[in-house]
């Protein structure tokens, strides 16, 4: 299922699996995750990316499959010995500790010497942008800092790879994309490979280089964030990463014959099948020009709906024998143009649309 | 985890649930044993103890004085505390934690100085003669704090908005009181009553000080226990285990013990 | 003045907890004051005279000087008993027993409100010659005659007081333990914490207060307790409230009664703070 292996993976998983009682929670997954890469795992709540997370992590031991981190077999390794460590969505702070030793705690664990803690700490923290702040308890702190100190009390371990569940999803919007920046800078700074589960698809766009998509236990695609956008492979992943029109059809001698009435060429077995239109992919005219030796697709339908967003607009339309598309992106000179009952005309590249799985 | 350790742990567990309950269900049994020895082997069931018990006119004697006792305490507690925890919600909670506590003293020092604390009182300067009522005086100081603080921790999740909103629909502050914060706290005031019920029931040192002459149930079992070793005993302290763990885990029900 | 007209929220506050704390007042702190004067008082032809004399402190050391000792180490080895074994039982509840973790919270909750008397009667039945334990240790050829060496001792005084307060040990342990969260006791073992290591620099700092408050209940009730070591003690097991109670019911010597009892409270307050400089560690701030 996976994109081909990268040379050199930090992390290779296979076959991994983890089954409670009669149900799989993960179910067969393989995966190879490069070097240095920011890979946001994406998922609906309860698909199993958290629990795929806690095995990388050693803290749920997997029911079947390996992991191996840097070539090594840690599959069933105590969190404590993997050259891994977790960013908490409830951040698991110690209260009992200020800053500075809930930073220290797992170097002082380590026995490195005194002045190394003091200094890896005072750097963690300016990494994370809480010099100063070391003497404070954290219960005394914003849910920001507490979660950037979380941070802290991972990155200064200097782990492998840098497990990140959900840390920000106790966080207002604001603070969110703020955190979203800084942890995108502090990866390049710091180094490392970081893993970041959440079931924001605009978190997972905004953070990863790569991306992966859960479902039911299992990856649905995996692959850089772009890739993933314009190309699902199923009509989940085509879905879960943005809005999407889903156009029925059927394939005969390689000539698809769409149900809202248009017909063009594409190569495939013959059969019925499903493609995929992002709204912003097609264009709206409300005089129509052109034929179909452009390349592109023309339907005509009356307004139902129009939202407008400001820069933007987006409306729903509605096609002879009553299906309804949705285009978005409308420009804001277009706006003025049209009106719900107005007849327009939509058009887009052919190979705007992917054939995803029903 | 290792098999090791979750047998180790089995068996620390058990041992120690082993220790908590294994007298009390030592009681319970022998009550029902038709043998006058708390001893292996067991010699067979028997309600012989029980009829011995209810045969007796001191057991009903204590028994409706223990009631004249446990009701009136669990009343008044009840009464006294809910004010202090409603007056309390009202202030800072900076206020009300050593307010709480010095409400709570009575029940943080030997129990034994608090009856003598009051015998002197009693005796020597109010001249009030020792009795059920003096009884009730100091079990009120030892289960006060205790509705006090179960309503208070009651109060502490109770939405203040709907009293606002009430005060704001034109309720005075008794209306609101009555259709706003008791109906909340209600199921919170009939479970620190049952729990004030059973502490004033189980009372015993207080009880012996300051009841003068006759018995609660509690200095019943006491003048049994010091003559001889009476095997009703078991039957009078059966039915004491069930009414206190009774009326506790009604009160626990109610109060949703948190802790 | 507009508080004419209604009574401001202050004053209805005072007015709403007034009973509570006028209770408090007359039937708590006044006789404890006056407890505290009769304590200087002297007994003169059996009647109470008032006096300024230390003749009562005077007395509680000479006589009562070793029980008093001996009370604070009964009372200090059952405090630390029911710590260690409040801990253990708690820990289980909170972190070993998962599901069972509540059913033995109940089991806590139960014998916390057994019965004092009920429960020293008990230990009576189970400790003594003809009793529960001696028929169990001859039945298991453990033991050829019955030891009657159960009972009336240090020891047995110990184990009914142990029985008496665990719960009131576990109950503030678990309180705590429950505030530290599943997600510390990862984020320890993420940071290469052993099991170990996350009990003593985790979970153990967290619930030092409720550690605290197990040992000084444990030790407030098995110091002034009196009945227990009467019923069970023995010589050796004798506590200071027995005599306390005797002096103050059988010899009517109330100033007697009243001085043991200040410094009762007063050798326990000293035990706790020195106790309590140990166990509280001041918080980062």
């Amino acid at each position: 299922m996976h994109a081909t292996a990268p040379q050199d993976p930090i992390l290779l998983l296979a076959g991994l699996g983890r089954r409670y009682g009669q149900s799989d929670v993960v179910k067969d997954i393989e995966l190879a995750i490069p070097r240095g890469s920011f890979t946001s795992i994406l998922g609906p709540s309860g698909c199993g990316k958290s629990t795929l997370l806690r095995m990388i992590g050693g803290l749920t031991l997997p029911t079947s499959g390996r992991i191996e981190i840097d070539g090594e077999d840690v599959t069933y390794l105590p969190p404590q010995k993997r050259p891994t460590n977790t960013v908490f969505q409830s951040h698991g702070l110690f209260a009992h500790m200020s800053v500075r030793e809930n930073v220290a705690f797992g170097l002082s664990l380590a026995r490195r010497p005194r002045e190394e803690i003091a200094e890896r700490v005072v750097d963690a923290l300016k990494l994370v942008r809480l010099s100063g702040f070391e003497d404070r308890p954290v219960d005394r702190l914003s849910g920001g800092q507490q979660q950037r100190v979380a941070l802290a009390r991972a990155l200064v371990m200097r782990p492998k790879i840098l497990l990140l569940d959900e840390p920000l999803s106790a966080l207002d919007l604001k603070l969110r994309q703020a955190m979203q920046e800084e942890l995108r800078a502090i990866h390049q700074d710091a180094g490392g490979t970081f893993i970041f589960v959440t079931h924001d698809q605009a978190e997972a766009f905004a953070l990863g280089d790569r991306l992966i998509v859960m479902n039911k236990g299992r990856i649905e695609q995996a692959g850089p964030p772009g890739e993933v956008y314009a190309r699902p492979r199923s009509r989940f992943a085509a879905e879960f990463v943005g809005d999407a029109n889903f156009l029925a059809g059927e394939r005969k001698n390689g000539r698809v014959a769409l149900a809202i009435g248009v017909e063009f060429d594409l190569a495939g077995p013959d059969g019925p099948l499903h493609l995929m239109l992002r709204p912003e992919a097609a264009r709206l005219h409300t005089t129509d020009k052109g034929g179909p030796e452009d390349g592109r697709l023309r339907v005509a339908g009356n307004i139902v709906e129009i939202v407008d967003l400001g820069p933007f607009a987006q409306c729903v339309l509605e096609l002879e024998g009553g299906h309804r598309i949705e285009i978005a992106g409308i420009p804001r000179t277009m706006v003025d143009e049209i009106a719900v009952g107005g007849r327009v005309t939509a058009s887009w590249p052919e190979a705007a649309m992917v054939d995803v799985a029903p | 985890m290792r098999p090791l350790g979750a047998v180790l742990w089995f068996a620390v567990i058990a041992t120690l649930v082993l220790f908590m309950l294994g007298p009390l269900a030592i009681v319970v049994v022998f009550s029902f044993n038709s043998g006058a020895l708390v001893s292996l082997p067991l010699t067979g069931f028997s309600l012989d103890w029980y009829r011995t018990l209810f045969s007796s006119a001191e057991f009903w004697a204590a028994f409706q004085n223990s009631l004249a006792v446990a009701v009136p305490t669990a009343l008044l507690a009840t009464v006294t505390g809910t004010m202090t925890a409603l007056a309390l919600t009202r202030k800072s909670a900076a206020a009300s934690v050593p307010l709480l506590t010095a409400l709570s003293v009575p029940i943080m020092i030997p129990p034994l100085v608090v009856a003598i604390g009051l015998v002197v009182l009693y005796v020597r300067w109010l001249s009030v003669p020792l009795g059920l009522g003096a009884v009730i005086g100091g079990h009120l100081l030892l289960t006060q704090p205790l509705v006090a603080l179960v309503v208070s921790a009651r109060m502490a999740s109770f939405d203040r908005v709907a009293l606002e909103a009430a005060r704001d629909l034109g309720a005075s502050p008794w209306q609101a009181f009555r259709h706003v914060t008791l109906p909340q706290i209600r199921a919170a005031l009939v479970g620190a009553a049952l729990l004030a019920f059973a502490i004033s029931l189980d009372e015993f040192i207080i009880t012996i000080f300051t009841i003068g002459s006759g018995n609660t149930l509690s200095t019943f079992v006491w003048g049994k226990m010091r003559t001889s070793l009476d095997p009703s005993i078991n039957a009078i302290a059966t039915l004491l285990l069930v009414i206190t763990i009774g009326s506790t885990a009604i009160a626990l029900r109610m109060t949703r013990y948190r802790g | 003045m507009t508080g004419a007209r209604m009574p401001s929220r202050r004053l209805r506050a005072v007015l709403l907890a007034a009973p509570a704390f006028a209770i408090l007042a007359v039937l708590f702190a006044v006789p404890m004051l006056l407890l505290f004067v009769v304590s200087f008082w002297r007994v003169r032809n059996f009647a109470l005279t008032p006096d300024m004399s230390l003749a009562a402190y005077a007395r509680v050391f000479d006589t009562y000087g070793d029980v008093l000792v001996s009370t604070m180490i009964n009372g200090g080895l059952t405090a630390l008993i029911c710590v260690g074994l409040g801990f253990l039982f708690a820990y289980a509840a909170r972190f070993r027993a998962g599901r069972w973790g509540d059913a033995l919270i109940l089991v806590a909750i139960v014998t916390l409100f057994g019965g004092y008397l009920v429960k020293i009667y008990a230990w009576k039945a189970i400790l003594s010659t003809d009793g529960f334990l001696n028929a169990i240790l001859i039945a298991s050829g453990l033991s050829a005659q019955p030891l009657d060496t159960l009972l009336y001792n240090r020891g047995a005084v110990i184990v009914a007081l142990v029985h008496f307060l665990l719960p009131f040990a576990i109950l503030p342990i678990y309180g705590q333990l429950r505030n530290v969260s599943d997600i510390q006791i990862e984020a320890a073992h993420d940071l290469g914490a052993s099991g170990r290591q996350t009990l003593m620099r985790v979970i153990v700092p967290q619930c030092r207060t409720g550690l605290f408050a197990a040992f000084a209940i444990s030790f407030l009730y098995a110091a002034g307790d009196y009945i227990t070591p009467r019923f069970l003690g023995g010589g050796s097991g004798s506590m200071i409230g027995q005599f306390i109670a005797q002096e103050f019911s059988t010899r009517f010597n109330w100033p007697a009664g009243a001085a043991m009892s200040f410094v009762l409270m007063a050798a326990s307050l000293l035990v706790l703070g020195l106790v309590g400089a140990l166990f509280v560690r001041r918080r980062p701030s």
